[in-house]
């Protein structure tokens, strides 16, 4: 436990006591995730962990900032030659079964980097009532690192797809929950288009370093702007399929919402269940954090980002009073597509006493984000309602 | 409105005369809706379950069931409920074992309810409290 975990633990009181791990409750030891700071943890088996929004300041998220997300145990991979890390090729619609080395693909491909959004499908799902199971993420399973790699459109064009491909799909080297070796935990994918876009990469680097080891070193799948779980971790082999792929946690009600809107506490069908594409459009305040004291008469400063799945985010908007009135904030192109985009304003608060802070983005489409929380869905998926800080005003 | 007026007065009779007739009373038990949840009584509204016919017996004199199956309350504001009525609208004084098993079944049936479409802010990301005695 300790290896695969090991700071303190700065939320601890916001741990859910029956995920606290035995190991820990009997001793003194501390819970750290090697190379992470300030996450909260939210389940230690599989490791989960976000990252508070005052922590997402960055124009860049920082390695230690990245939120963990595991279906299943992550491969060791202390002493690993990356270089020497095999991708291996399959699947129907594969015109050559082949493996690759990194230092192949390092070798053979142009590299290319993009400061790309990663969003958990479940960010938000701790909002939904009736609750919803699974990790109940607030709203810190997001983060925007610069990744290198390779591209996989370029990749597949080299081992070759046939005409009749219909999906992309990718197996980690992570470990089924359970420990069975033959179980795999997560294998998800992408349609063809999204698999052939110019920002989906191969990915070897983070920042300009190693991927840190939670989050996939040393290779792995980058498919910004669709649920996290399409962008494969511990990257062993991409298929290419001839139908949607099924692998686990394609089928079912895995990151998938109902066909069609849903009463809260519905109970739908798994064949009414549609498989999630693009993210939506959402923001975060980062600066300040919430629960701040503000002096009566001085502006405040706030600023975050935003980002819009497929889209780009057109506009963002700030309230100090529940929505009652907006204020336009200013808001700066992305990086790159699928970089979340930097937005800052100046608010004004007319009294002293109780406010919050809202930030409601809109996407290209002219699709805000809602106040509250919208079209509940069984497994708690795509809670992009505006995110809000308090403010006390003296 | 004498219908209504005939109702009261024979709820009133009923609660006179304590269980008996109460308990006397055939009635269709409903299925339940899951095997989880009491099935719901279709006269009163309230769930089967536990001491729910002394709750219908106690407190449906001067008001409907309606008036405690849409409240929520802790065992705390349950009491504090019975005591008010106790104190302003002529309600009974209870035996305390009797009392003790109606505050359950509230409690427990009716407890405070954590649906909100958005709840507030969490607790550790509040600012102080200017009114809070702990500041």
């Amino acid at each position: 436990m300790s290896a695969a975990i090991g700071a303190s633990i700065p939320f601890a009181h916001l741990m859910p006591r029956g995920l606290i791990p035995a190991a820990l409750a009997q001793s003194s030891e501390s819970f750290e995730i090697p190379g992470k700071e300030g996450l909260v943890v939210l389940n230690d088996r599989p490791v989960n962990a976000e990252t508070p929004a005052h922590l997402l300041d960055d124009r860049v998220t920082s390695a230690k900032h990245l939120f963990v997300r595991n279906n299943g145990i992550p491969p060791v991979t202390t002493n690993i030659d990356p270089d020497a890390w095999e991708l291996e090729f399959g699947g129907e619609s594969i015109a050559r079964e082949i493996k690759m080395t990194v230092a192949e693909l390092k070798a053979q491909f142009d590299h290319y980097t993009y400061q790309l959004q990663l969003e958990c499908g479940g960010n938000g799902r701790s909002e939904f009532v009736p609750p919803a199971s699974g990790n109940q993420w607030s709203n810190g399973a997001i983060g925007c690192p610069e990744w290198t790699g390779v591209r996989l459109k370029d990749v597949l064009k080299h081992v070759g797809v046939k005409d009749d491909a219909v999906y992309v799909a990718y197996y980690g080297a992570d470990l089924h929950a359970s420990g069975d070796a033959s179980k795999v935990p997560i294998s998800r994918g992408v349609p063809v288009a999204k698999a052939l876009e110019d920002e989906t990469l191969i990915a070897w680097a983070m920042n300009g370093e190693d991927i840190p080891p939670m989050n996939g070193y040393p290779l792995r799948l980058v498919c910004a702007g669709w649920p996290g779980s399409v962008s494969g971790k511990w990257l062993k082999k991409i298929v290419v399929r001839n139908q949607v792929h099924d692998g686990p946690k394609m089928t079912g009600t895995s990151y998938r919402v109902p066909c069609n809107p849903v009463a809260p506490g519905t109970t739908v069908p798994d064949d009414e269940m549609c498989i999630i594409e693009s993210m939506p459009v959402k923001s975060l305040v980062t600066f300040p954090k919430s629960g701040i004291t503000h002096a009566m008469g001085e502006k405040l400063a706030v600023r975050g980002h935003a980002w819009a799945g497929d889209l780009e985010v057109a506009e963002v908007h700030v309230s100090v009073d529940f929505g009652a009135t907006w204020k336009k904030a200013a808001l700066e192109a992305p990086a790159n597509r699928f970089a979340w985009q930097h937005w800052n304003a100046e608010v004004d608060f007319p009294e002293i006493g109780y406010y919050e802070v809202w930030a409601r983005a809109t996407d290209s489409a002219g699709r805000a984000q809602p106040m509250v929380l919208p079209g509940w869905n069984p497994k708690g998926y795509l809670n992009n309602a505006c995110h809000r800080i308090a403010v006390q005003v003296t | 409105m004498r219908f209504v007026a005939l109702i009261m007065l024979a709820l009133l009779v009923a609660c006179a005369e304590k269980d008996e007739s109460v308990e006397a009373a055939p009635e269709a038990v409903p299925e339940p809706l899951a095997a989880s949840e009491p099935a719901i009584d279709p006269v009163t509204g309230f769930k089967m379950t536990g001491d729910w016919e002394l709750v219908r017996g106690n407190c449906t004199a001067c008001h409907s069931a309606k008036l405690i199956t849409q409240q929520r309350g802790t065992t705390e504001q349950w009491l504090a409920m019975i005591r008010w009525m106790q104190k302003k609208q002529n309600l009974w004084q209870f035996d305390p074992g009797t009392e003790g098993r109606i505050i359950a079944y509230l409690a427990e049936n009716y407890p405070p309810d954590a649906a909100r479409r958005r709840a507030p802010i969490p607790p550790d990301l509040m600012p102080p409290n200017p009114y809070s005695s702990s500041n």
